[in-house]
């Protein structure tokens, strides 16, 4: 589903739902790139943001890392930069390496290659000296017409193995810098297949290596990174059933009607229902909206011989015969997830046009189950559930939602809030952030929305760099109640000066909001300051469009106009409804 | 649509222009925005709008809407 230039024009004049959040992409290249520019508008535009792009010099990437002046006379690298996307095409760096390898002596080729590396090195240093901006380095290109034809498969030292090995080596310079990606390339090429990706004619014109085809996709792709470090990636995928899961309708086809199978019509299915074990693993969180008897579902799950989908896959549910819009938003309610941070898939464009009217928010997939052989292509297509993070957390996410599920359905019945969250037995250990930590806390800034006082996006080695400053202090806060442990959900850094301790970060993953646990962390936080002996801690708000519910936190706790606290005489007390606070 | 409203319509998108500052008589001097890169895209948005690929001869002479339209007639058989 390729739109074309005209289609993405005419996109980009449709008033935005929302107000869009300005970003500012700055462009380096040794090609001509420019018609990008109305492709990264559009996907930027999708994702609520308005781009401002400017273009570095053609072919000047290092000194445009070094203060290079754009057409307007000012730098073109800024502190305000957001991202910096970088086209480095072997055939402009090294004609030698890309295009005429064979001529080249192994020496030669080895002082090509230190060539190409030193320059990434370089590149980076200068960027990192201006601007701590997520930098997108597109990758190399592997040769469309290897050098030796077929025998160059066979070789360990041809042209596309020397390549391979300078990607791998460029990638390992990539992951030493912060918030430096690599992009493979490669994926676009695959997508829409070389033939389309190239365009010769412009080459030759004009340094043009890449069509507008190309372009489209290398730019949803660096929208892919992007909304993955803004915390834009969906968290929930909701289901329908019947057509989704299986081919035909349960109730009226029965168990051993319905198509699914490894083989045969029901392939389809059954592979998407692997694409969904794989998303589950992946960390995302999967709830069934279905219009059936509940019963009848979960016979498919329980007794059906190729259902890969299990119970203990699904985190929520609403198996009723009332409107999805209404089910969906119970479910995001239930699992403590916004209702941005869901994608809901059906085949009845009634269901799905309905909650596109009633949830905008929400992103809706419509498939035809004519096409079920399509599905797991347009579930992996989508990007929707991308993110620069993977860990043990991710594939225990459910088991958490799972729990918190149960959760939310004891507090509708619980008359008094506090007896409740008695009950619940909950045990809150603080720490100093080490070693084991710092990767989830790193993942818990990227991922925050709601309760995060300051919505900073920190790195794993952002987080190190903090924990090895003596004036800085990190902690992490892990809670456990009798559903189970939940882990590592929050995280404060605080920064020492003077007599001020300033929180530079106050975040709790939305699983733990309303339960008094902020306050517990905020008792805690001050408990460290007191160690450093401030007598002041400057709380710091920045307001989002989703971080609204924090904006009076620290008036709560009894921070001035200026949010700010003394501690010699006031504090900040744990709620009594907790089991155990412990600090050390 | 016939051949010439498509080509004015493509040319009104990606130069930015008023349908009203453009006929057949149009060149890339009448117009500022009509430099090296637009006209790359103005090839490709062309050639997504009929599905079809002008030659490199075409690409390098289509400085006009009289030589455009002419061009895309061409290859359309028309």
């Amino acid at each position: 589903m390729n739109l074309s230039l005209t289609e993405i024009q005419e996109a980009l004049k449709q008033p935005p739902n929302s107000k869009l959040q300005s970003y500012r992409i700055v462009v380096l290249r040794n090609i001509t790139v420019e018609s990008i520019l109305p492709y990264l508008q559009y996907y930027a535009f999708r994702s609520g943001l308005e781009a401002a792009v400017s273009v570095g010099n053609y072919d000047n990437i290092l000194q445009d890392c070094h203060g290079g002046l754009g057409a307007d006379n000012k730098p073109i690298i800024t502190s305000d930069t957001d991202s910096i996307l970088i086209f480095f095409k072997l055939e402009v760096f090294s004609w030698p390496l890309a295009r005429d390898f064979l001529s080249l002596n192994p020496e030669q080729r080895e002082s090509e290659f230190e060539r190409v590396l030193d320059y990434v090195e370089l590149t980076l240093q200068a960027i990192r000296k201006q601007s701590s901006a997520v930098v997108l380095w597109h990758g190399l290109e592997l040769p469309v017409y290897k050098s030796l034809g077929i025998m160059e498969d066979q070789l360990s030292d041809s042209q596309t193995s020397t390549l391979k090995r300078l990607e791998v080596q460029m990638k390992g310079i990539l992951s030493r810098h912060t918030n430096v990606f690599y992009v493979d390339l490669s994926d676009c090429i695959t997508q829409i297949g070389i033939n389309s990706f190239y365009d010769n004619r412009f080459w030759y014109y004009s340094a043009a290596p890449y069509s507008l085809d190309a372009l489209n996709v290398i730019a949803e792709k660096d929208f892919k990174y992007i909304n993955a470090l803004n915390g834009k990636n969906k968290k929930c995928l909701v289901l329908d059933c019947d057509n989704i899961l299986w081919g035909g309708i349960i109730g009226e086809d029965g168990i051993d009607g319905i198509k699914l199978s490894k083989h045969g019509t029901g392939g389809g299915f059954y592979d998407f229902q692997q694409e969904l074990v794989n998303l589950h693993s992946r960390g995302v969180v999967l709830a069934l909206c279905s219009k059936n008897n509940e019963k009848d579902v979960w016979e498919v799950f329980d007794m059906h011989p190729e259902m890969l989908l299990k119970r203990e896959h699904i985190a929520a549910y609403e198996i009723n015969w009332e409107d999805k819009a209404g089910n969906i938003k119970k479910i995001s309610e239930s699992l403590g997830l916004g209702l941005d941070s869901v994608v809901f898939i059906d085949d009845s464009p009634f269901e799905t046009d309905m909650v596109r009217e009633i949830l905008p928010q929400v992103e809706v997939i419509l498939v035809d189950p004519k096409q079920s052989f399509d599905y797991r292509q347009v579930i992996g297509s989508t990007g929707y559930f991308d993110s620069l993070q993977y860990s043990t957390v991710d594939r225990q996410r459910t088991k958490m939602y799972q729990a918190e599920s149960g959760r939310r359905r004891l507090q509708n019945n619980s008359d008094c809030i506090d007896e409740f969250l008695t009950k619940l037995g909950m045990e809150v250990t603080v720490k100093f952030a080490d070693e084991k930590s710092i990767h989830r806390i790193a993942q818990l800034t990227q991922r925050t929305n709601q309760f995060n006082l300051t919505t900073k996006r920190y790195s794993d080695a952002d987080i190190k760099k903090f924990v090895d400053n003596d004036t800085c202090d990190v902690l992490y806060l892990s809670l456990k109640d009798k559903y189970g442990d939940a882990g590592i959900v929050g995280a404060v850094i605080l920064q020492s000066s003077g007599n001020t301790a300033v929180i530079d970060t106050f975040l709790l993953s939305c699983r733990v909001i309303g339960r008094g646990v902020e306050n517990a962390f905020l008792s805690c936080a001050i408990k460290a300051a007191r160690l450093r002996k401030v007598e002041i801690v400057q709380g710091k708000y920045i307001p989002t469009s989703k971080n609204q519910q924090v904006s009076g936190f620290y008036s709560r706790c009894g921070f001035d106009e200026e949010l700010r606290l003394n501690i010699m005489d006031s504090s900040v007390d744990a709620p009594a409804y907790f089991l155990s606070v412990i600090f050390d | 649509m016939c051949v010439q409203e498509k080509v004015i319509q493509v040319l009104v998108n990606i130069l930015q222009v008023s349908p009203d500052k453009i006929s057949t008589k149009t060149t890339s001097d009448d117009i500022e925005k009509w430099d090296s890169l637009n006209h790359i895209n103005m090839i490709q948005a062309l050639e997504q709008e009929f599905g079809i690929r002008y030659d490199q001869e075409q690409m390098v002479s289509m400085l006009s809407v009289e030589e455009i339209i002419e061009a895309t007639k061409e290859i359309l058989g028309l």
